[in-house]
């Protein structure tokens, strides 16, 4: 245990004294979280459109949409289409709506086609409403007129026979009050509400990306410096074991990571408006828990690099499928092997857990199958390395 | 690597193991030191085979680079070795200093390893490797590199450690600075070619220097060898 200390201590000294990995630990994430809530919430507003001799209505429409809106002539769309300017030209092709989309964007396609939907409902309800109001005066049009007409026959006796015919007839010419099946659309947040962001869907993803990646570069990066610099064979000479060594790396490192965590989530939720719903504990758990799995990962796999470059190269081949496949992008749609693939990952269970607890507001009782599994992870990384030191401290090193 | 070295070395000796780079010397340290297992035959100290269960903490190792970790301050580091020994509180407290001021790094203790010169380093790497007052000290080319200055101070120490009763070895591929040793074990492509003192092998080989000695065996050798051959022929 005293061991484990000293090299828990050494290694919280060593990052003490390095500022600039400081600086990638706190500075470096925030940073690039802030940018990335920019750049997100930005592309959702402003996709541009060029509008070519459209009737009033429709440009009405439009203009009520997210989409910006250019009024130009047919060529001068022509080339602001071209350039890139705009991602589509909306023109009237007889009597339908021609949308021309520039197409490389599937996005911007799709907010187009979003943009030209919304207006087109409008047009809809309006005209419906229009429509629905003069039939109602049509209506009150044609009631009056029996009315003055019952009245003219009252003062007169008449054939009963033909004021039935006319009340026949009147129903007849009554406009039907019949609407639509469905008349509006009432939208209620389970989770969430009308101000979340695009952004705060993948706010929680990058947080967990980010102490994964930095944990495991960092870790597996002065494990191998320390093998270059011969310190590990140093170290190897004292009565430490591989346990020993793995518990103090992965305590060291998990220390730094609730420093860490903590301070991106105050910063994120604070500052740069991420929603939190669930309890901060529970997110701080799952961020130490993340980065422990990874150190573990890192220290098992830096036993098969040489050079800290090398570890790089590793993080190409550990951690990026992690990423692709954490959550990050929708999988629903892609085959079962691969769904089935990224269950097999720690950042996938670390990434529901932080979306659960910040987006969904899940406490303990619904998250503790994930955590536990993320923790299953640690564990048998953690033994692997064990055994690899040991492996390791007997094999002949190669010159 | 290593072909059937017999060597035993007694308290209180200092043996230098000499003979030119890739000769084996680090490969034949790191395998006392039980860093690397050897695939045949056993190293003992103190009556235990390496990898050591219980003698560890009786062996201190100077390794050929400097391998302090460069982000902390000296006394962190004699700390930290300190403490994986199993020393703490006063005792190690007292013991850094002593090493400190043994080492006349006192003045530079709370500065990083990183803003030491070469020198410093070196003496820095020794201390560590005395921390636990070690009964043998194995040290792989503890003087490379260093000015006379630096060699004749680690010297003085090495000597001084040997008169209170330590076994120290030590590797060098210099041969007057083996000249320095009681004892010199020449290894050559991984065999011990001879082991005496400085002035029996220039006797045998009736050589002025060792390194005039050196060449004259591994002649000696190659002759036998090629006799060797011609007899099997």
């Amino acid at each position: 245990m005293r061991r484990i200390r000293a090299l828990f201590m050494r290694i919280l000294t060593q990052f003490g004294h390095d500022r600039r990995t400081l600086a990638l630990l706190f500075v470096a994430p925030v940073i690039v979280l802030w940018l990335l809530t920019v750049i997100l919430d930005g592309t959702a507003a402003s996709v541009h459109v060029a509008a070519v001799d459209l009737p009033d209505a429709l440009s009405a429409q439009l203009e009520k949409t997210d989409a910006h809106i250019e009024t130009v002539d047919g060529e001068r769309a022509g080339e602001l289409i071209a350039d890139g300017d705009v991602a589509a030209v909306l023109s009237m092709d007889g009597g339908a709506l021609r949308v021309e989309l520039e197409g490389t964007d599937a996005g911007k396609s799709q907010q187009v086609m979003a943009a030209v939907n919304e207006a087109m409902a409008g047009l809809r309800e309006t005209y419906q409403n229009d429509v629905e109001a003069a039939r109602r005066k049509a209506g009150s049009d044609a009631e009056a007129s029996m009315e003055r007409l019952r009245r003219s026959m009252a003062s007169q006796p008449a054939d009963p026979h033909m004021v039935e015919q006319l009340e026949r007839i009147m129903a007849s010419s009554q406009p039907e009050t019949k609407s639509m099946a469905v008349s509006g659309v009432d939208v209620v947040h389970l989770h969430g509400g009308e101000d979340w962001k695009v952004f705060d869907y993948y706010g929680p993803v990058f947080i967990g990306i980010f102490l994964f990646v930095f944990t495991f570069i960092t870790s597996g990066m002065s494990l191998v410096t320390e093998r270059t610099g011969g310190t590990m064979t140093r170290f190897l000479t004292t009565p430490i074991n591989g346990v020993q060594i793995l518990a103090g790396y992965a305590g060291a490192f998990g220390a730094l990571s609730l420093v860490q965590s903590s301070v991106i989530l105050w910063i994120s939720v604070s500052f740069i408006g991420f929603p939190c719903v669930g309890v901060v504990w529970l997110v701080v758990l799952t961020c130490m828990l993340l980065a422990m799995a990874s150190v573990s990962l890192g220290l098992l796999v830096s036993a098969l690099s040489k050079t800290p470059f090398q570890v790089v190269q590793m993080m190409l081949l550990f951690v990026v499928p992690q990423i692709l496949l954490c959550g990050l992008f929708d999988l629903s749609g892609s085959p079962s092997w691969m769904q089935a693939l990224g269950r097999c990952m720690p950042l996938t269970y670390g990434v529901d857990v932080l979306r659960d607890v910040m987006l969904r507001g899940e406490g303990w009782g619904g998250v503790w199958p994930d955590l536990l599994t993320l923790f299953a992870f640690l564990t048998v990384f953690f033994a692997l390395g064990a055994v690899g030191f040991r492996k390791k401290r007997a094999r002949v090193r190669q010159r | 690597m290593l072909d059937d070295i017999s060597l035993t070395v007694d308290a209180g000796e200092i043996l230098c193991l000499l003979g030119p780079s890739g000769g084996g010397k680090t490969t034949l340290v790191d395998a006392i030191m039980g860093v690397r297992i050897p695939q045949r035959g056993t190293i003992e100290v103190f009556g235990e085979r390496a990898p050591y269960a219980h003698v560890r903490r009786r062996i201190g190792f100077m390794p050929q680079e400097t391998a302090l970790y460069e982000d902390i301050s000296a006394q962190d580091n004699l700390r930290f070795f300190g403490e994986l020994f199993g020393m703490r509180g006063k005792e190690l407290r007292s013991r850094v200093d002593e090493l400190l001021e043994l080492t006349d790094l006192q003045e530079s203790r709370r500065k990083l390893v990183r803003d030491y010169s070469g020198g410093m380093k070196r003496r820095l790497s020794l201390a560590v490797a005395l921390v636990q007052r070690p009964d043998l000290l194995v040290l792989d080319e503890p003087t490379v590199g260093l000015d006379p200055e630096q060699r004749v101070f680690i010297w003085r120490h090495l000597r001084a450690l040997a008169a209170q009763g330590a076994t120290i070895l030590l590797t060098t591929h210099v041969m007057d600075e083996a000249q320095r040793c009681e004892r010199i074990a020449m290894i050559r492509n991984g065999r011990v070619i001879a082991d005496d003192s400085p002035e029996r092998i220039c006797e045998r080989t009736r050589t002025g220097t060792l390194e005039e000695a050196f060449l004259a065996l591994e002649r000696h050798r190659a002759d036998a060898m090629e006799h060797e051959e011609v007899r099997h022929a």
